[in-house]
């Protein structure tokens, strides 16, 4: 358990949970076991009620602010306005780290409310890298940057999604957050080698990792599978999870759940799914020589 | 080969008006078909945008029904999107447009409704800041009136409403169809305060000068004009309890 003033420390390599308004309360009051909490960075724009139980748990948690709607990939340039409004809520909060999506969600004005695909071209990687480094400038620190979950491609994409996100790092300095469960889906979407795309990330620049539910769903006869955050991590996603441990050594791991909230007991339940993977990574690694720095 | 931003409009495009036929040409063959997978995003998109609407007007989501709500929101969202990426910024526009909703034109209370939820929902989500305690403003005493601007609380809404929506938000958010079934809905205007405090959101209600008073403050004008703006015996009295009840957060001299 984390101890009191927590702000600054750092996010450990072990499992946090996604931290939802219905849990706020409990959280503040009770300071049940979680390593970590990530909250959504928009939810905290404003002040009120919201904020004030977050600075509470703020005390005691390390905090992780995962940014959903800056718009990485917008051509038109980062909204300034709400750049400046995530900087100083991570001015406020202070937290552990910082992330955002590799996707675009404005366009011409318009704040489109979802992670939407980007076409992998030359073209969007210097966007990209030219929005990722605006916004490191303004908040003065290292971001991660997540794998989204898409649902088509575009014919003249050119390079695959896990060079382009590696070459984001390399180009930025940013670091990588790895959703495996939006690589699963994917992959099942796409056909892509799940493993592939992981073996084609640079481990260094892994900083995090989310861990979440999917759905699957018939659309026109064919099975397509949506990144909902509504359930249990499926078995196939641990799998990739080990995997993914084994490649990048352990890294802060994150239960994300948006969509019927299920009492935090379960929530504690997944992370510590995870918590044991993790410790199961930590000893192989020992038995086998090392070779993965462990952050915890 | 299109641009990044031809690419963003075209998809934006398909996302508002449901013909694919421009970003369908550049979706690669796939598991689902191009307007089938272009739809999950339009679903998402829509959804959490008549979400968020939801989340900012929950009387008149209840008033209404939750299918009647639905339908208006989509229709709203169709015409006016989010430009913010913080949803609760989203929908001030909402109470307008149902105020020219065309199948609540026998319900005008209804926009009333909206107005009181969209002041709520700012007064929730405004940033923090300290009251001016009573003993505070008596520093403002020595500021000539036409110098003297008194500052409101960031969450703080004044609203004159043609029926009484507070009484209807009230019983509608208390499911009290009793009180609901006995309110009057004539004898306005009505004049309804909205803002936060250390004890949570406020709705209130204050007397026509008062309305008026608060308008002007609210609106940036010095305390002589905003005096000037309703001539009341009463100011003392209102300055005492919007100080109580922490409606202010300073003055300062012009």
């Amino acid at each position: 358990m984390a101890a009191r003033h927590a702000k600054r420390s750092p996010v450990p390599a072990h499992a946090g949970i996604g931290l939802r308004f219905p849990h706020q309360r409990l959280i503040a009051e009770q300071h049940p076991a979680a390593a970590w909490f990530e909250v959504h960075t928009e939810n905290y724009f404003g002040g009120g009620t919201r904020l004030n139980y977050l600075e509470r748990i703020r005390e005691h948690y390390a905090l992780s602010l995962h940014g959903t709607a800056l718009s990485l990939g917008s051509a038109e340039g980062l909204d300034a306005a709400h750049l400046k409004r995530v900087a100083e809520c991570a001015a406020r909060l202070e937290p552990g780290l910082i992330s955002e999506h590799l996707s675009f969600s404005r366009v011409d004005g318009i704040y489109y409310a979802d992670l939407l695909p980007l076409p992998l071209t030359e073209e969007a990687l210097n966007l990209v890298c030219r929005n990722v480094d605006a916004m490191q400038d303004a908040l003065k620190r290292q971001v991660l940057v997540e794998n989204p979950s898409t649902y088509l491609q575009f014919r003249h994409s050119t390079i695959p999604e896990w060079e382009f996100l590696s070459a984001v790092a390399a180009r930025t300095g940013c670091g990588i957050l790895c959703d495996v469960n939006n690589i699963y889906v994917s992959a099942c979407n796409h056909r892509w080698d799940a493993l592939a795309y992981l073996d084609g990330l640079p481990p260094d620049a892994v900083g995090e990792i989310h861990l979440a539910g999917h759905a699957k769903c018939v659309i026109g006869g064919v099975s397509v599978l949506i990144d909902n955050h509504g359930s249990r991590v499926a078995e196939p996603v641990w799998d990739l999870f080990d995997a993914a441990l084994r490649r990048f050594g352990p890294k802060p791991a994150l239960i994300e759940w948006d969509t019927d909230i299920p009492e935090f007991s379960v929530l504690q339940d997944e992370a510590a799914r995870a918590e044991r993977r993790l410790r199961a990574e930590r000893a192989l690694d020992r038995i086998s020589g090392g070779g993965h720095a462990d952050a915890a | 080969m299109p641009t990044l931003l031809e690419t963003e409009r075209a998809f934006a495009a398909a996302l508002r008006s449901a013909d694919c036929a421009a970003a369908g040409e550049l979706i690669a063959p796939g598991l689902a078909c191009a307007d089938e997978a272009i739809a999950i995003y339009r679903n998402t998109f829509v959804s959490g945008a008549v979400k968020a609407l939801k989340l900012s007007y929950p009387a008149v989501e209840r008033l209404t029904g939750v299918e009647f709500f639905e339908s208006a929101a989509n229709a709203f969202v169709a015409i006016s999107p989010p430009s913010s990426g913080c949803l609760d910024d989203y929908g001030a526009e909402f109470a307008r447009f149902l105020a020219a909703y065309e199948p609540l034109r026998d319900l005008p209370y209804i926009a009333d409704v909206a107005r009181l939820d969209w002041a709520v929902n700012l007064a929730l989500h405004s940033e923090d800041a300290k009251a001016l305690a009573a003993g505070e403003f008596a520093g403002a005493a020595a500021i000539a009136p036409e110098r003297l601007v008194l500052i409101p609380h960031p969450s703080l809404t004044v609203l004159g409403l043609d029926y009484p929506a507070d009484a209807i938000w009230r019983a509608v958010l208390a499911q009290d169809d009793e009180a609901l079934g006995a309110l009057a809905l004539r004898g306005g205007p009505f004049f309804v305060l909205v803002w936060r405090n250390a004890d949570g959101v406020q709705v209130g209600r204050v007397s026509q000068s008062g309305f008026a008073f608060l308008s002007a403050v609210c609106a940036g004008r010095t305390f002589g004009e905003s005096f000037d703006a309703a001539p009341s015996p009463d100011l003392p009295a209102l300055l005492a309890e919007c100080l109580a009840a922490g409606r202010f957060t300073g003055f300062r001299e012009i």
